[in-house]
């Protein structure tokens, strides 16, 4: 093992390792935005969040929405329905977020994979 | 077939997992279960879970391993023996190292009867959950889910093979991660599953993929398919949370166990077999195809989770 870690760290490249991870960060963060709601999958993204509102200041409390799985969905309270949607919004861009930071800095392979000086 | 001979928890739980568990020579598939079932417990609120392995399995985990732990893991030990059957599959552990050995999936679509929970999540056994993204299915009304997309370590489809069944075939559907509820319609899917099964050669012929290993994969896309009115997939068979299945090759290995839900790996190249790149996976569900690389990593994966 070490000598193909020794060899990994010689050709790996710095661009598709840090494409990579910044993949993983979006896949992390997609999941992230996920949440139940009357059985229905939905992913807390800008768009829905404005469509419930939209449907709020309109004054309707209840409506039927598309989940991500294309499946009509009953949400009786949409108020709450928005609140979790926010929710969901706002932890999932600020692990994004300090993620990002931690990868804008970072310059190395090591530091991407955050490995360890004492391991070498 | 065998029977079930003994479930050693009588209370019935409406939600858990599944995992089947036949060691061989070469892989101890308990201790694959162990470390996916700790993975569970760890990450999920659906948590409980029932190993179903055979008597010399079931003998094997009540000698090699603590009780507390198996105790902690596993709420069920359902032993349901199998008439062998000639399976043999080949392996590889790295790019330099490959083995054949027998593999025993054939009872695979019998989960339908031999689950005791209502809502069921089927997992194979290398696939480490480290998230909560599949207990959102058991809140949904679905009754049958897979995925059927995979990416490797670095984001790549798979080889077309494991695109499709063979070039310009149906789609490939995964067997890896299966989650069910006890409804009609997902009973139909079972037995379609064992149909195919038992007319596996035939089906093979009829659908023009190559090879004689039973594979699990291809009976439950050739049974979607046929549940779809021999069409693609519309939006009938849902897929599970997440748009892919991530899964570590078997060229690929892992280099580290980071923490809990962190992991270092190797991700092998395809051309160039000589070069590794390292890839970091934190809090992503993965299917870990090289098992040994699992096993190499054992302790520490306990001593992490436990």
């Amino acid at each position: 093992m070490d000598d193909r870690l020794r060899r990994a760290l010689e050709f790996s490249n710095y661009r598709q390792t840090l494409h990579i991870h910044r993949e993983n960060i979006k896949q992390r963060y997609d999941s992230q935005l996920q949440l139940i709601e009357s059985g229905g999958i939905f992913y807390a993204k800008e768009k829905l969040i404005s469509f419930i509102s939209t449907l709020l200041d309109m004054g309707n409390e209840s409506a039927i929405i598309i989940d991500s799985k294309n499946n009509p969905v009953d949400i009786k309270n949409l108020k709450e329905f928005k609140e979790n949607l926010v929710e969901a919004y706002h932890q999932a861009t600020n692990e994004l977020y300090t993620e990002h930071q931690r990868l804008k800095k970072s310059r190395n392979i090591k530091a991407i994979i955050e490995w360890e000086q004492s391991k070498e | 077939m065998g029977t079930v001979k003994r479930i050693t928890k009588i209370t019935k739980p409406k939600t858990g997992i599944c995992m089947f568990a036949y060691n061989n020579k070469e892989l101890d598939y308990t201790k694959l279960a162990i470390i996916a079932g700790l993975h569970i417990k760890e990450n999920m609120k659906n948590n409980n879970i029932a190993l179903i392995c055979d008597a010399a399995t079931e003998d094997y985990l009540n000698n090699a391993f603590n009780g507390k732990i198996v105790n902690h893991v596993f709420k069920y030990i359902i032993v349901k023996d199998v008439v062998y059957e000639s399976n043999i599959r080949v392996h590889h552990d790295s790019p330099w190292h490959t083995f054949k050995i027998q593999f025993t999936n054939q009872n695979k679509h019998e989960i339908f009867d031999i689950s005791p929970f209502e809502k069921t999540l089927l997992i194979d056994t290398d696939f480490l959950i480290c998230n909560s993204e599949f207990d959102l299915m058991f809140e949904t009304d679905v009754p049958l889910s897979l995925y059927n997309e995979a990416l490797d370590l670095k984001l790549q489809m798979p080889l077309p093979n494991e695109q499709r069944l063979q070039v310009n075939g149906i789609d490939m559907w995964w067997s890896t991660v299966l989650y069910f509820d006890k409804s009609d319609f997902s009973k139909t899917f079972f037995d379609l599953w064992a149909h195919v099964r038992n007319n596996y050669d035939f089906y093979r012929f009829r659908y023009g993929f190559p090879g004689h290993l039973y594979r699990t994969d291809y009976a439950v896309s050739i049974a979607i398919h046929i549940l779809n009115g021999m069409m693609d997939n519309d939006n009938l068979i849902q897929t599970l949370p997440g748009s892919f299945m991530r899964y570590m090759d078997q060229k690929d290995d892992i280099v580290e166990v980071q923490s809990k839900n962190e992991l270092l790996l190797l991700s092998n190249d395809r051309k160039e077999n000589w070069k590794d790149l390292l890839v970091k996976l934190t809090n992503e569900s993965f299917h870990a195809m090289n098992k040994k690389a699992i096993l190499r990593h054992a302790d520490k994966f306990i001593e992490t989770y436990l």
